[in-house]
Formats: structure tokens, C-alpha cells, sequence
């Protein structure tokens, strides 16, 4: 068993020193270094002196862990910056792999000292070369292979390893000789994995010391051995390099049978090998391989990427004759579609780069003498501009315009002519490309110099001319372009290519308004010699419309003409009192003047008017509705007056709808104006409105109030007007909102007492007799502000303050009457007084109701004191003491009788007072048959009552 | 029937005429008799050996029996050697054992042929033992054929001559078979029983050496689990196992050490061989926890049996005490400390040691009630050497057995550090293969192998006697090839 794991100690050095990357991976690697070490600590206690194989593990293991470290501070180094990095004791910064490195250094010396007959000392020499590659002792390194070859087996492992260390320091040291040595030894017996790499260094060694068949011998075992998994595979490299090793051997015809024979495509090996040989310098032997690749492949579409390498070399060695004969053929391929963006791509390129080089040539006088190779490389750059403009169709322009310069540079004009119009055909839009700019001046220039027919060169001037407000619009040179090219078309009669002139250098050059107008008048000339009417008011319109910047003598000059094309025979029509005649010319005017808003206001408030002569009120309204809508608010005053006698007479007619919306439109049009018709219009509107239910109408209307700043009177009319419907109609949400809005007006207030009095009522009767006693506090608060401000308050309102407070002094009457006298004679008096009192309290609040000046106030007021006496008077007279001697009760009621005596008297002048008021007064009220009839005549205190209701009517009169 | 034979008869017959003629007067009177005729001199020593053995004095004789041995310059009698064999017989081999070989020579009794066998075997020098055991030399019924097939079934076995080393101890067991009903007391009992499952084992061990390890693993199952030597075999089973790669079964033997009826089992190989194990089917941290688990186990324990051997170096008394005390279950020094003394106070050839010592106690007692005379002194004289040296043979025994194990632990010690060392490359070669599996399938009934003899058991942590030996883990190899 301990053979086996010594073997295994040393194998396992020599397969695993790989680096990992992970950082999580190279912490658990340390800590199963660091317990290894510790193992290995306590093995060498027991065994290690004796065990060779410990110490060399034990190196092992600390050199593993030094590359671990090392790696670890390297990173740590890497992270600072370069600035601080200058500064840095490097050698203290890799510390701690350094330290390992030592210790493995001390562990081999004392191994190779201590165990000089082992027959693995050549681990210990590794180990210090290891240890001196990590410290970048190149020297040491060398040395100690060197010594690891010398001292270990020959065919181990180790023995093995080391020459190929060594043959690789000398390969890489470019002493091919000493490696091919070396690699040999190394590569004896048993092929492990990395067989195929060495042994690919080793043929490049033979063939680098011109022992070529050997290479190939060899690189081919490579390659072979190569496709078997068990070996690294460097075949990708040994097949495309076979190639070259072919080419050094002489055998162009073996290579081709050679990547015939393996997998894969041909074609694509031979393309790679090409490329690689090119790399190698090996310009020939690529071309050769690729021609022969050429001739031995059949298929056509398969040849392609042979066809584009070779094209590669070929512009690399300028032949260029060659170069066009694969290059027609692959871009007959690319035609048919058989090319992949790649190649496209590629050819492409390839034509860029040889067409740069040709045009050159063809431009410069160096061919100037050999007129027939100057013709084939001007037939070649022309033919691979046309290439490029075929496959680059976005930017087929720039490969046009460099052909057409191609030309233009070998002064053929003609030619040129044709692929700079290519271009500006292309372009239709004004893009600021300078490329189309250049090929429009290449244009210019060629077709001046251009021997061509008349005929054909007017149309390529108006070409050009076009062109040139085409891309460059706004410029001087166009602005002569558009004159040019309206004379041109004006002399040829195409008016109305003169026209589309017109408008394009109207929208370009809008202060250049002489110009213009010079060009509008020529054009109107024309249309006014010819009576062509139409024409002639298309532009007078358009004049008119401003839709060109011209002077105000053709804007006059076009109104008149306009003006007396439309009206002229209607007005005459209306004159003559020919209305039908003239009604139906004002509507088809109106139907006719769709743009022009003037001819149809005017003709639309005539026909209003026409109507409205006529007794056609409806129409009329429709008319007038019509106009309304066209006149412009500065000049409703002049139709104002009309306007309103319309509304009234549909009003007088019962058109109610008709008549408050013309008040309604009218005021809204007025609003902004002086006009003094506005509260009218309000009041009018409103009215209506509420006559005929619409109440959101009037509140809009009420809003176009305050927006029109109408007087204040006017809009409290209408507010009060808006009370009174929604009492009359019970709407008492709307009722009870709008008097709280409105009451915040303190002048609304009396009016508004009354409405809240029915409020209050309404209230009372739905049982909320909290709000309703709220609404009574609001009505008294009004009443006492509006009385102390002055303000008057109706009848009405006085009214309901006055029931409220007669409603105080009956529940005081009636808190009297409850109080009744009793004997004796002190409990008697006590009561009398109290009586008294009240009465008198009665008494100046009766006085206080009657100064309220409502008629109910004053009857009620009167009557109830009359009663309130008279019912005292009785009780006191009718009260007889009980229990009483008869003496003592008519002495009782002789001094009771002294007593009211007053109080008789009191109420006598208070009914002949109240008698008189009323009469005096002409006071109306329902009460008054209480007072007018004397107690005896009205015992019983009778009413009339009419046998028949009233006529009920509404705001619109009979209903 | 030859003469040699019928000469042979004779001489017993007539020597068994003497022995009986002699019994007429007391034996031990007879001895001392002998020894006031002589006084000190060596003349009557046989005699009076022979006398005492007669009276049951064996342990008393033997002084004078090596006495006669040491000095005897010719051949020794025939007489001589039925005396040696029966004290042999008597006290065990041990007490002769430790003679020089050379002076051994001088008889050529069975018993000490198979001793000078034993000792030339140790010394490794085979073909000199295979030469004096020479088997056609002891009787067929002599009792110790059966353990002289024994030692030449090894030496053949080790001389790599297995199929005579494979017949030889298949003639041992047939042998010990056969002497087994023959044999009335227990303690022979034993000695054959093991003698028998010895050559069982033998057998095994020869297929084994052979590399035939499925004959091997046959083999071991026809001994039966009662056996002494059960414990042993269990754990070659276990090393057979392993070497056929059945690492379940290996470690399903290796479990049964924790069933309490081997809590005398001192074997720390047993750990060696899991850790190995675990190694084998790739379980690293198994095989580290078993490598970790043996260090923090047997470190500080080695640590003391070696001060122990320090301290007492080859003075053998104080080993007698400490394994007599350990048989007095006066416990102390440590789970692995007691374990050991456990092991060694309950193996047979120290309680077949200490039951002579025991016996020669008692004779000393017997001894001691006789009159103070000269002779008394003498036997007491001879006795108490007889006992000390049997008391060294004891101490010797427990100190070769307590300097094996430390050796064990320590070359232990050494194979765990190997097998850690191994598992963490492994686990480096892990991290660098990325290739650390973090899910592990266990315990399986598909990763088992057997043959005819082996059932299957499951291991349910308890141990009943008829399965052990029988488990076996379903652990899955966690191997990537």
C-alpha cells in the first residue's frame, strides 16, 4: 500500500499543477494544502527521514501552495492602481508566496543532500526549477531541468517530462536542433495526451532544419492522432499547416489529394490553408494552391470562397486582368443570390479596394500613352462601380457619382452627363448629401461643356434647373433657377408649370415679393387675355386670402375684381325689390362662399333680414342664427338692433325657444362690447328661460352675467326671478341652495325673507324643525341688518317677519291663560300682578309687531290686544272668592271693578285705533273681519270666503 | 508388527510396571527420599521430578526436569522424555519455550520438536522447522499432530507452497476433529477448537496468498462465529473483500467490530481498513472523518503504552500486575488503554499462561502445608522459580503484546496520514475537475455483491449474534471512472 500512494505522491505532482481560477475554489484549495501540510508534518515525523518520497511531496505541496498565493497577490496587486503600484514594495507584497516558494527551495536541497542514492532525486531538482520559474530565475530554471534530466530514470516519467521542458526552452530559444533532441527523448515509448502537441513543435523543428519529409511524415501521424480523443487535439492547426508543409515538400498535387482524402470541405481547408500561407509569406504557394483548389473543384458555387481568396492576392499582386475575369464570375453568383453576407461582404471589399487603386491609375496621366491598357482599366473601374452600385443599392449613389467623376476626369462628358442624372434621379427629396450635391455640380459642369443638341440640352437645363431648387432650395441660385425655369416654361406656354413656379418660390422666398408679384401678374395677364374667369378668380382668392406676400395694390386691385364678380348682380336684384330673386342670389352666394366668411355673413344676414320682412320668422331666426355665427364681435353693434327686434317679435309670435336663444346668443356676443342692450338681453333671456322651464339655461345665462359684468340690478332681478321659480315649482333643494348663495348679496336679502319664510315652512312641514328653526334666526338677522342698512324690504318679507313674531306673543298669551286666580287673599294678588305684567309685556311686544309695517302685523297685532284685554277683564270679573261671606265678595268685586276700569278702556281705544288704521290704511288682510265687526255683530267670529278661485296664470299668460 | 514396535510396547509396559510398583509407597515421600539420598546433587532429580509429577507437583518438577535438560550432555533416555512430554502436557509449552533451542534438541519428543519448530519458525527459519517437526515422527494420535499440521500448514504456506500448506490444514482440521471427542478437558477442548479453526483459516489464507480470493472468502465462512478466532477471521474477511473490490461487504464486516460481544476486540487496523475503504468508493470526507476519528483515538492512547513500555522497559512484573489487575476489572487509563489490556487478558494463550500460573499457586498452597523440612524448602525453592518464570512468561507476553500494538498504532498512524494525504489530493484533483458531487446516493441494495454462503442482512444499529459478520453497506461508488 505505501508503495502504491509513494507512487502516487510523485504522479500527482507532475498532473495537476493547475491554476484555478475561482476564488472560492482557491481558498478551499489553500485549506486542503495547508492540511496536507500539516499531514505531511506529521508523517515525516515518523517515516520522513527514512521516506525520501515525503519531503519530495512535502516540496510539492508548498510549491502549490506559493502558485496559489502568488496568484492571489498578483490580483491583489492588479487591483491597485498603477499610479500607487509604482511605489509598492513589490517583493514584500508577494510575501507569503514568496516564503513558500523558500521553504519547498530548502526541502529539495536538503532532500537532494540528505538522500543522495534516491533514484527520484530528479523530483527534488524539479521542484527547484519550479521554485525558479515562480521566482523568475530563468537561469536557475534551465539549470535545474537540466539536472532533473540528468538525474532521474531514463524513461520515467519525470525523465520524459524534462526533455520536453527542455526542448521547448530550446524551441522557443529557436534552437531547433538541440529540441528536435530532446523532443525525441521525450517523445519515446508510450504516447500520453500532450503527444500530439510535442510532437507538432518537433515536426515544425524538422522542418524548420529542412529535414521536410521527416516534418511531414510526422505532422501528418500528428494529425492523424489528433482525431482520437485521448490525445490533445492539435489538428486544426496540423491540417491547415500540412498544407504549408506540402508546398516546402513540393507537393501541391499530394496536399489536394491529402484534403480530398479527410473530412470536411475542400474547399474551406483549402481557403484556411491559403490564408495561413499568405501569413507565412508563401504568396505563391497559396495562389498555386488555390488555383489548383480551382481547377479540381467542380461544382461552380463551391469555388466561391476559393474564388474570393484568390481575388485577395491577386489586388496584393496587382494582377489585375485576373482579378476581373474571377470577379465578373463571382458577381454573377452574387446576382443569382448564391453569395452569403459574408462573401458579400468580402467581394465588396475587394472591389472597393482594387477599383480605388484602378481609378487612380485611370485618372493619372500614367497610362496616358498606352491608350488601349488606359481603356481596359477604365472599362474595369467603370464595371466595378457598377458592381458596387448593384450590390451597395443604398448607397448606389456614391459608386454613380464616382463613375460619373471617372469620366468627367477623362473628359467624356457625355458619359459623365448619364450616371450624375442616374443620381439626381435617385435622389427625390432635398437631403443635404454632398455627394448629390457634387454630382448636380458635375452635372452643371459637364453639361456646359457637353456638345449635345439644343432640344436635348433644354431638357437636361430644366433638369438641372429642377435639381438645383431641389437640393438647394433656399440659395441665390435658386432663386435665378425658378426665375429661369418660369421664363422657359412661360416662353414654352406650360402656364401651369409657371403656376406650380409660382407657388414653390412663394413658400422659399417670401420676402422677394416684387419678384413674385411680377410672376403672379404675367400669370393673370395671361388668364385675363384669354377670359378665362375661373383662373382669373382662383387667383384674385387667393390674393385675397393672403396667400401670397404681394403689395396692397394687387390685393386691392384683385378685391375689386373679386367683389364685383360676386355681388354684382344680387345687390341690384334687392335694390328693385325683386326679394325672392335676391333671397335665392344671397343663399347661393352663402352656398357658394364656403372659404369666405365675409360673403357668407352678409349674404346669410340679408337673406335674415329678407325673412324676417317677410313674415318668415323661422327662417328668419335661421338666417340670422347663421350670420351670428360669422360676425366678428367688433362689428355686432351694427347689427345688434335688428338682432333684438327678431327676438322680439319671436317672442310676440310665442317662439319662445327661438326667442331666448337668439337673447342668449346675442348677449354672449355682445358680452365683451359697450353695449347698453346687455342687461336687457340677460333679463329677456332669463325670462324666457324660466317661462319655459329651462332653469339651467337661465343660470348659464346668469353666468354670461357675471362674465359680461352686467349691473348689478339686472342680475338681481334675474336672481330673484330664479327664487321665485324654484319656490313656485317646489324645487327646494335648488330653492334652499341658491337663497343661501344669493342672500350672500346684502341687498338680495329683503327680497329674499319671504322665500325664506316658505322655506322655513317647507322645512317645518317635513318635520326638520331644527333647520327650520335656523332658517327663522337667518330670516330676523336679515330683517334687522336690512332694516338698520336702510335697505327696503317688500311687503311680503315684512309679512313673514310678522307672523314669526306673532307666533312669540300668542305662546306668551297662552302661557297667561294658563295661570288662573285663587283665594286667599295674598295668593290672589300675587297672580293679579303677575297678569299685569304679562299684559303689559303683551302689550309692547303687540306694539313692537305693529310697527313691523305689514298689514298682517298691524290687524294681528291689534286683535290680539283687543282679545288679551278683554279676556283679563272677564276672568277678573268672573272670579268670586269662595267660602266667602257676601260682603266680602261684593266689596271684592267693587274694587276689582275699579280696577279693570283702565284696562277697559285700554282696549276701547285700541279697536277704534285699529278700525281707523285699517280704513285709514286701506289695509287688505285677511284678519281684518275681526277688527271691522264689532264683537257684537261677529260673535261668532265669521269669515267670507269667495265661492270661486282665481284665474291662475303663469309667466307666459294663460295657461 | 515390526519389532521395534513390540520392543516399544515392552519397555512401556515395563515402565508403567515400575511407575506402579512405586505408587505402593507415597510418591511425594518417595521424592523426598530421593532428594535426602542425593542432597544437592543433580543424580536423583529425574526421579524426584518424576515422584512429584506422580503427587500432582508439576510445577514443582520442572526446574528439575530443565535441570536434567540443561545438564544432560548425551542423548537423553526414553524414560526422560515421557517425563518432559507430560510436564509439557502439564504446564504448557511456554515454560520450556523459553530454553535455548540448542539444549531443546537434546530430546526429541513430539512436544519438543513442535516446540524447537515454533522457535525456528519465528525465526523465520522454515525449512529447519519443517525438518524438525518432521511429521513422520509423531503418532497419529499424539496430541500434538494436530498443532504440528498446523505450524507445517503455514511454513508450507509461507514457503509458497500452498497445495502441501492447503493439505496440511485440511488434515489439521480432520485431525483436531478427531482428537476433540476424544479430550475431557476444557481447556484441551479449546486448543483443539482453535487449532481447528486455525487451519480453517490457514486454508483461507493460502487461497488468499494464492490470490484465489473467492476460495478464500469460502473458506473463512466455515468457521464458525462461536469460534475464538472469529474476530480474526472477520477482519481478513474484511481485507478479502476488499481486495475483490466488494467495498459494501468490506465495510459490513468491518461494522460487526461495534457489536458489543468484540468490545474485547483490539484491532485498530479495523479503522485503517474502513478509511482505506471509503477511499476506494470515493467518499473523501468518509474516509477523512475515519482518518480524523483514529488520530484523536489512538494518538494519546500510543502515547501512553509507549511511556508505559519506557517506564517498565523489560521488567516483567509490573506487567503481570497490570494485566492481573485488569482481570480483576480494576479499569483505568482510557477506553483504548482498557480495550487493549481487554484484548490481551482474553486471549487464550495468556489465560492458558495464567491458568498455569493459577495452578502452580495452588500447588504452591499444597507445598506449603507439608512439614517444614529441607525438602519442603526445596520444592518451595523450585516452585517459586517455576512461577516466577511463568509470571515473566505473562508480563513477556502482555509487553510483546503491548509493544505490538504500539507498533500497530504507530505504523497505523502512518498508513492513516498516507490514506488522508491521498484522499486530500483526490479532493484537490476534485476542485480542479470542478467535479465535487454535492448530492450522494447512499446505501443501495444494487451495489452488492455475493456468493452461496453470504445472506444478506440489514444493518438496523443493532447487532444480533447470528448476523454478525453478515452486513454489508449499500454505499455507491462516488468514483468518476
Amino acid at each position: 500500500m505505501k508503495k502504491k500512494y509513494t507512487y502516487f505522491i510523485i504522479l500527482f505532482f507532475f498532473s495537476s499543477l493547475v491554476y484555478s481560477n475561482d476564488k472560492d475554489k482557491r481558498s478551499e484549495y489553500l485549506n486542503i494544502l495547508d492540511q496536507e501540510i500539516n499531514e505531511i508534518v506529521r508523517l515525516s515525523k515518523s517515516v520522513g527521514r527514512k521516506n525520501p518520497t515525503v519531503f519530495v511531496r512535502m516540496m510539492y505541496v508548498f510549491i502549490q501552495k506559493g502558485k496559489l498565493l502568488k496568484e492571489q497577490e498578483n490580483e491583489k496587486f492588479l487591483r491597485i492602481s498603477p499610479k500607487k503600484r509604482v511605489d509598492l514594495d513589490k517583493r514584500r507584497f508577494f510575501k507569503k508566496s514568496e516564503k513558500n516558494f523558500r521553504k519547498a527551495k530548502k526541502i529539495a536541497n536538503f532532500g537532494i543532500r540528505k538522500f543522495k542514492n534516491f533514484s527520484g532525486k530528479g523530483y527534488f531538482f524539479h521542484g527547484l526549477s519550479e521554485v525558479a520559474l515562480e521566482l523568475g530565475e530563468k537561469k536557475g530554471f534551465h539549470e535545474n531541468i537540466k539536472k532533473v534530466f540528468r538525474n532521474s530514470k531514463k524513461g520515467s516519467d519525470i525523465h520524459k517530462k524534462s526533455s520536453i521542458t527542455l526542448a521547448e526552452y530550446y524551441y522557443n530559444n529557436k534552437s531547433f536542433s538541440k529540441a528536435i533532441r530532446f523532443y525525441e527523448n521525450g517523445l519515446k515509448g508510450r504516447k500520453d495526451r500532450w503527444w500530439t502537441k510535442d510532437a507538432y513543435n518537433l515536426s515544425w523543428c524538422y522542418l524548420l532544419t529542412n529535414n521536410n519529409k521527416k516534418a511531414l511524415r510526422l505532422l501528418k501521424q500528428v494529425y492523424y492522432l489528433s482525431k482520437n480523443p485521448n490525445f490533445i487535439d492539435v489538428s486544426y492547426r496540423s491540417e491547415r499547416e500540412l498544407g504549408y508543409f506540402f508546398v516546402m515538400a513540393g507537393k501541391f498535387s499530394d496536399s489536394i489529394k491529402f484534403y480530398k482524402a479527410g473530412d470536411g470541405k475542400l474547399e474551406e481547408k483549402l481557403v484556411r490553408v491559403s490564408k495561413y500561407l499568405v501569413r507565412k509569406g508563401k504568396h505563391t504557394a497559396a495562389e498555386k494552391l488555390l488555383e489548383y483548389g480551382l481547377s479540381n473543384i467542380d461544382k461552380r458555387e463551391k469555388k466561391t470562397n476559393l474564388e474570393l481568396q484568390i481575388l485577395k492576392l491577386y489586388s496584393k499582386f496587382g494582377k489585375y486582368s485576373k482579378h476581373l475575369k474571377i470577379s465578373r464570375k463571382v458577381y454573377k453568383k452574387a446576382e443569382k443570390d448564391q453569395l452569403d453576407n459574408y462573401q458579400i461582404e468580402t467581394f465588396k471589399n475587394e472591389l472597393k479596394l482594387v477599383v480605388g487603386i484602378i481609378q487612380k491609375q485611370v485618372i493619372s496621366k500614367r497610362y496616358r500613352r498606352n491608350k488601349r491598357l488606359l481603356k481596359r482599366k477604365l472599362f474595369q473601374t467603370i464595371r466595378y462601380f457598377e458592381y458596387l452600385a448593384r450590390l451597395e443599392e443604398s448607397d448606389s449613389y456614391k459608386w454613380n457619382f464616382l463613375a460619373g467623376e471617372t469620366y468627367f476626369g477623362r473628359k467624356n462628358y457625355k458619359k459623365a452627363l448619364l450616371y450624375y442624372e442616374r443620381i439626381l434621379i435617385s435622389f427625390k427629396s432635398s437631403k443635404k448629401n454632398k455627394i448629390v450635391k457634387k454630382a448636380l455640380e458635375g452635372f452643371l459642369a459637364s453639361l456646359k461643356k457637353a456638345k449635345i443638341e439644343n432640344e436635348k440640352k433644354d431638357s437636361l437645363t430644366i433638369f438641372g434647373l429642377k435639381n438645383i431648387i431641389l437640393f438647394e432650395p433656399k440659395t441665390k441660385r435658386s432663386n435665378l433657377s425658378h426665375q429661369r425655369l418660369f421664363s422657359l416654361y412661360l416662353k414654352k406656354k406650360k402656364i401651369n408649370e409657371c403656376e406650380n413656379i409660382i407657388f414653390n418660390y412663394s413658400k422659399i422666398f417670401r420676402g422677394e415679393s416684387k419678384i413674385l408679384e411680377e410672376m403672379i401678374t404675367k400669370v393673370m395677364s395671361f388668364y385675363k387675355r384669354n377670359g378665362n374667369k375661373k383662373s382669373l378668380y382662383f387667383w384674385a382668392q387667393k390674393i385675397k386670402n393672403k396667400e401670397f406676400s404681394v403689395g396692397p395694390n394687387l390685393v386691392k386691385k384683385s378685391n375689386l375684381i373679386l367683389l364685383s364678380l360676386k355681388f354684382s348682380k344680387v345687390e341690384s336684384d334687392n335694390v328693385k325689390g325683386n326679394k325672392k330673386d335676391a333671397l335665392a342670389g344671397y343663399l347661393k352666394i352663402y352656398r357658394n362662399s364656403k372659404n369666405d366668411a365675409e360673403v357668407r355673413k352678409n349674404s346669410a344676414f340679408n337673406a335674415a333680414v329678407i325673412f324676417y320682412e317677410g313674415k318668415d320668422l323661422r327662417r328668419s331666426y335661421y338666417w340670422v342664427k347663421k350670420a351670428l355665427n360669422l360676425i366678428r364681435r367688433k362689428e355686432i353693434f351694427k347689427f345688434e338692433k335688428t338682432i333684438i327686434s327678431i327676438a322680439d317679435e319671436l317672442f310676440n309670435r310665442r317662439y319662445f325657444k327661438e326667442s331666448s336663444d337668439l337673447y342668449f346668443s346675442s348677449l354672449k356676443k355682445v358680452c365683451f362690447t359697450k353695449s347698453k342692450n346687455k342687461g336687457l338681453l340677460l333679463k329677456n333671456s332669463v325670462l324666457i328661460y324660466l317661462s319655459n322651464g329651462s332653469h339651467k339655461k337661465a343660470l348659464e345665462s346668469l353666468k354670461w352675467g357675471d362674465r359680461c359684468k352686467i349691473d348689478g340690478d339686472a342680475k338681481n332681478f334675474v336672481r330673484l326671478e330664479l327664487i321665485k321659480y324654484f319656490n313656485e315649482n317646489s324645487k327646494l333643494s335648488d330653492l334652499e341652495k341658491y337663497l343661501n348663495l344669493f342672500s350672500a348679496n346684502k341687498r338680495m336679502r329683503p327680497s329674499l325673507i319671504f322665500y325664506y319664510d316658505k322655506l322655513k315652512a317647507y322645512l317645518f312641514r317635513s318635520g326638520r324643525f331644527e333647520k327650520s328653526n335656523r332658517v327663522k334666526s337667518k330670516m330676523l338677522n336679515y330683517y334687522k341688518q336690512s332694516k338698520k342698512l336702510g335697505y327696503k324690504i317688500p311687503l311680503e318679507s315684512l309679512e313673514a317677519i310678522s307672523k314669526i313674531v306673532k307666533n312669540n306673543i300668542d305662546k306668551k298669551i297662552s302661557r297667561l291663560n294658563r295661570v288662573v286666580f285663587n283665594f286667599p287673599e295674598n295668593k290672589f294678588n300675587k297672580v293679579l300682578k303677575y297678569k299685569l305684567k304679562k299684559l303689559d309685556e303683551i302689550t309692547s311686544e303687540c306694539l313692537n309687531l305693529m310697527s313691523l309695517g305689514s298689514s298682517y302685523g298691524i290687524v294681528n297685532g291689534y286683535n290680539i290686544l283687543i282679545k288679551a284685554y278683554d279676556d283679563f277683564i272677564n276672568e277678573v270679573l268672573r272670579f268670586s272668592p269662595k267660602g266667602r261671606s257676601k260682603e266680602y265678595i261684593s266689596s271684592f268685586r267693587a274694587s276689582m271693578k275699579r280696577l279693570i276700569g283702565p284696562l277697559e278702556k285700554r282696549g276701547r281705544e285700541f279697536r277704534y285705533e285699529a278700525r281707523e288704521k285699517i280704513l285709514k290704511n286701506s289695509i287688505l288682510s285677511h284678519e281684518n273681519y275681526k277688527l271691522l265687526l264689532s264683537p257684537q255683530d261677529n260673535f261668532i267670529n265669521i269669515k267670507y270666503f269667495p265661492l270661486k278661485d282665481g284665474i291662475l296664470m303663469d309667466r307666459g299668460g294663460l295657461n | 508388527m515390526a519389532l521395534w514396535y513390540k520392543l516399544k510396547l515392552l519397555s512401556i509396559i515395563f515402565f508403567q510396571l515400575i511407575l506402579l510398583g512405586n505408587n505402593v509407597e507415597a510418591s511425594l515421600k518417595k521424592a523426598e527420599r530421593y532428594y535426602v539420598e542425593t542432597g544437592k546433587s543433580r543424580k536423583n532429580y529425574l526421579l524426584i521430578a518424576k515422584n512429584l509429577m506422580k503427587d500432582g507437583y508439576h510445577f514443582s518438577a520442572v526446574p528439575l526436569i530443565k535441570e536434567v535438560l540443561f545438564h544432560h550432555k548425551n542423548k537423553l533416555r526414553r524414560a526422560f522424555d515421557d517425563i518432559l512430554e507430560e510436564s509439557i502436557s502439564k504446564v504448557g509449552v511456554r515454560q520450556f519455550e523459553s530454553m535455548d533451542f540448542k539444549i531443546l534438541m537434546r530430546s526429541k519428543t513430539p512436544y519438543v520438536r513442535y516446540i524447537i519448530a515454533r522457535k525456528l519458525f519465528r525465526m523465520k527459519l522454515y525449512k529447519r522447522s519443517l525438518s524438525i517437526l518432521n511429521l513422520d515422527k509423531i503418532k497419529i494420535d499424539h496430541p500434538i499432530r494436530p498443532f504440528s499440521l498446523m505450524l507445517r500448514g503455514s511454513i508450507f504456506s509461507i514457503m509458497g507452497n500452498y497445495e502441501k500448506s492447503i493439505d496440511s490444514f485440511k488434515e489439521c482440521v480432520e485431525k483436531s476433529k478427531d482428537e476433540l471427542d476424544d479430550k475431557v478437558t476444557k481447556k484441551e477442548k479449546r486448543q483443539l477448537l482453535i487449532n481447528k479453526d486455525i487451519c480453517l483459516l490457514g486454508i483461507s489464507r493460502t487461497y488468499f496468498a494464492k490470490k484465489d480470493y473467492k476460495k478464500a472468502s469460502f473458506f473463512y465462512l466455515d468457521i464458525e462465529k462461536e469460534s475464538y478466532i472469529w474476530p480474526e477471521v472477520l477482519f481478513e474477511e474484511a481485507w478479502s473483500s476488499f481486495y475483490q473490490r466488494d467495498y459494501n461487504r468490506t465495510l459490513g464486516k468491518l461494522v460487526t467490530y461495534k457489536a458489543p460481544v468484540f468490545s474485547h476486540i483490539f484491532n485498530p487496523e479495523v479503522k485503517v481498513l474502513e478509511a482505506l475503504t471509503y477511499l476506494e468508493l470515493c467518499l473523501w470526507k468518509d474516509s477523512k472523518k475515519s482518518v480524523d476519528l483514529f488520530y484523536k483515538t489512538f494518538q494519546s492512547p500510543l502515547e501512553k503504552i509507549d511511556k508505559v513500555l519506557e517506564t517498565y522497559g523489560k521488567r516483567y512484573k509490573p506487567y503481570y500486575l497490570l494485566a492481573k489487575k485488569r482481570l480483576k476489572q480494576e479499569i483505568g487509563g482510557g477506553e483504548v488503554f482498557n480495550k487493549m489490556f481487554l484484548s490481551i487478558v482474553r486471549d487464550p494463550a495468556f489465560l492458558e499462561m495464567y491458568d498455569s500460573f493459577d495452578r502452580g499457586g495452588a500447588e504452591i498452597k499444597k507445598i506449603k502445608r507439608l512439614k517444614n523440612t529441607k525438602f519442603k524448602k526445596f520444592l518451595i525453592g523450585n516452585i517459586r522459580e517455576t512461577l516466577i518464570l511463568q509470571r515473566n512468561l505473562i508480563g513477556a507476553y502482555v509487553r510483546k503484546s503491548l509493544d505490538f500494538y504500539s507498533a500497530m498504532i504507530t505504523k497505523n498512524l502512518t498508513d492513516m496520514s498516507y490514506i488522508k494525504l491521498e484522499v486530500l489530493s483526490r479532493l484537490r484533483k476534485e476542485i480542479l475537475d470542478n467535479s465535487i458531487t454535492s448530492r450522494r446516493t447512499r446505501g443501495d441494495i444494487k451495489y452488492l455483491k455475493r456468493n452461496e454462503k453470504q445472506y444478506f442482512w440489514n444493518f438496523n444499529g443493532e447487532f444480533w449474534a447470528d448476523e454478525l459478520g453478515d452486513y454489508v453497506f449499500a454505499l455507491k461508488s462516488e468514483c468518476k471512472t
